[in-house]
């Protein structure tokens, strides 16, 4: 089976003047289809980077980028716009909603790119409000939601165009441990649908509820295991029981 | 992206910080109104001259004292015109199918115990024609009165209603500087005319003035209307008057004659081009406004996509290229400027309008019109200037590294 990423001898290098600083030195990373990944390691180590270069948000220096198939080592800033808006949703630390917009309105984001009609941006983003539990908010202004609904709001928006991998960058970084464990559920609950998933996080907690942890550290891959025990939301709120 | 979203994304984005907006805004709206209420005042100027020039009809020409073509005669060069000259211009009806002299002089009328001063047209009966005057009440005086010298009077409406206080004129006596002349009509009202008030004018024979009030040799002017073309007759007249003032200049050279043959057309279109010189001068200051209005919008736009850098950095996240971020912040611009424009064009001829109405107790017959040629430029303008004040920081915009601009603190 062709994996979904596939990337051979990665590297990015940051020129900043004239000093080269190598960022990711060579990674070998294959995820399939329907995986739920975790990429940790320390700040500094790269894993940020290698999120943003999966998720066409850079581009490599040297080496090989396989989606489904598809070379996509280099694109041109257009492609690599059109890639954004149909294969993959981001979910950041800080949320990034518009304030100045109601729920509805930045769920259907994303989609004001599409060619689609209103009617049809319309239903795409009430679905995907209602997926993540939020139909009672629906015209609320975003910056009267709690963190984890902000967060909430922020993976119906990365969802809304049915992308085929979500990017989760510290999902629960910005929240308690009330509302992270809401938004893992929420991750978990998208796995189990089939959605592939990958979280980039310096939480181990987070970390466990993927299949797999990809260490990484000085721009190399440091481990990639299978999770043993994998965590689910009742542990997180059998932990905040204790 | 389609079109229509591209514009209800940048209405959103302009919507997020609404007050500063219109502020953004006002530069236009005022520059786009300047220009507006300068194009209008110069069409109002424009219909006015055209207005005055039909007034008097096409055809007509004065022969004037100094000669040359333009600009004042010289000083002691005001008496050229004799009154002989007109005693043998009037013999000319193969080039002049109405001719009348003018002696002017400022007299006082009086009826009863109501006292005015007015401005004396000592004239001809073919005055009517030459000025077009249509009659309220009764007629004008006649050949017969000029040959016979009669005390006559024919006077205009507001001088009829300050002195009459709605009573019939017509065959009452009033006195022009002491000397008793008989009203024969009332001349239905004219308005202004180049500032003066025409229905103030008192007209009588011109031989009733030599005899009753002054005689002397010159007149003010000849007016008359053209039986020929207006070229051809002006030629025939500058022949005349060279014979009659013994003037020898075979060549024609204007500066050589002691008189002016001009017509109605050509005053027109010294003061046509004078207002179009003015409309013109006007405009370009008042572009000078748009300009700065332009250079508001480019600095709000600045600071717009500095603070907005995370919103853009998240719209590249989700999807958006380059040129979607450049057409948003562009069609911003565009919006502001052309809202303002619309603004302006409003504005501007609301302020006209106004001007108009003021105007009009001043100078009859001036007309409120917006050029619809106007409005196109300004809009046109407007476009313009939002393409060109927005280029730059819509440029920024799309440039920005996503990944930087969504750290961007």
């Amino acid at each position: 089976m062709t994996p979904l990423i596939d990337v051979h001898d990665l590297r990015k290098d940051y020129v900043s003047g004239d000093q080269l600083t190598p960022v990711l030195k060579g990674v070998d990373l294959a995820i399939t289809k329907g995986e739920f990944v975790a990429i940790m390691g320390p700040s500094g180590s790269g894993k940020s980077t290698l999120m943003h270069i999966l998720g066409f948000l850079d581009t490599l220096t040297e080496g090989t980028y396989h989606f489904n198939g598809n070379d996509v080592s280099r694109l041109s800033d257009a492609d690599l716009a059109r890639m954004r808006r149909t294969q993959v949703g981001f979910v950041f630390q800080a949320f990034f909603l518009l304030p100045k917009m109601t729920v509805l309105e930045n769920v259907m984001l994303p989609l004001g790119y599409d060619s689609l009609s209103a009617a049809e941006r319309h239903a795409k983003a009430v679905a995907a409000v209602d997926a993540v539990g939020l139909s009672h908010r629906r015209d609320y202004s975003a910056v009267k939601l709690s963190g984890g609904e902000k967060q909430r709001v922020a993976i119906a928006r990365a969802l809304v165009a049915d992308p085929q991998v979500l990017f989760a960058d510290e999902p629960t970084g910005n929240l308690d441990s009330t509302s992270g464990a809401q938004v893992m559920a929420l991750l978990d609950e998208l796995h189990r649908a089939g959605r592939t998933i990958i979280v980039v996080t310096h939480e181990t907690a987070t970390a466990e509820h993927a299949e797999r942890i990809i260490r990484i550290r000085d721009g190399q891959i440091l481990s990639d295991e299978k999770v043993a025990k994998r965590r689910r939301a009742a542990d997180d709120h059998g932990e905040l029981g204790k | 992206m389609r079109p229509t979203d591209i514009v209800r994304t940048a209405a959103v984005g302009l919507r997020q910080n609404l007050f500063r907006s219109l502020l953004a805004a006002l530069g236009i709206v005022i520059g786009i109104g300047s220009v507006i209420v300068m194009l209008s005042l110069g069409k109002g100027a424009e219909g006015l001259i055209l207005g005055q020039v039909s007034s008097f009809g096409p055809n007509t020409i004065f022969i004037q004292p100094g000669g040359g073509e333009s600009g004042p005669p010289r000083p002691g060069a005001l008496t050229t015109i004799k009154y002989r000259d007109w005693q043998t211009i009037r013999r000319r009806t193969d080039v002049l199918s109405a001719i009348a002299p003018v002696s002017l002089l400022e007299v006082s009328v009086t009826f009863g115990s109501a006292k005015k001063t007015v401005s004396l047209n000592a004239t001809a009966p073919d005055i009517a024609a030459v000025n077009n005057l249509r009659m309220a009440e009764g007629g004008f005086f006649t050949d017969d009165d000029l040959n016979a010298a009669r005390s006559v009077a024919v006077i205009g409406t507001q001088i009829a209603k300050d002195l009459f206080d709605g009573q019939n004129p017509v065959g009452e006596r009033i006195r022009l500087n002491r000397k008793s002349f008989t009203v024969v009509g009332v001349v239905a009202p004219q308005g202004t005319q180049f500032f003066q008030n025409l229905d103030e004018r008192v007209y009588i024979p011109i031989t009733a003035m030599r005899k009753e009030l002054s005689a002397p040799d010159y007149v003010n002017f000849i007016a008359g209307v053209a039986a020929i073309p207006v070229p051809a007759a002006q030629e025939e007249l500058r022949l005349e008057m060279r014979d009659l003032h013994g003037i020898n200049n075979p060549t024609g050279d204007t500066a050589k004659d002691d008189f002016r043959v001009g017509s109605s057309v050509e005053a027109a279109a010294v003061f046509g081009s004078i207002a179009t010189v003015l409309t013109l001068f006007l405009t370009s200051i008042a572009s000078v406004s748009l300009l700065v209005g332009g250079i508001g919008i480019m600095n709000i736009m600045l600071v717009s996509v500095t603070e907005r850098t995370r919103e853009i950095g998240l719209r590249m996240a989700v999807g958006a290229s380059r040129r979607d971020v450049l057409g948003q912040f562009l069609t911003e611009a565009i919006l502001l400027t052309v809202g303002g424009g619309i603004m302006g064009v409003a504005g501007g001829a609301a302020f006209s309008f106004l001007a108009a109405l003021v105007i009009e107790r001043f100078q009859s017959g001036w007309m409120f019109a917006v050029p619809l040629d106007a409005i196109v430029l300004a809009v046109g303008t407007a476009v313009v200037a939002g393409v060109a004040f927005g280029f730059y920081p819509a440029f920024r915009a799309s440039r920005l590294d996503p990944i930087v601009a969504l750290r961007f603190e």
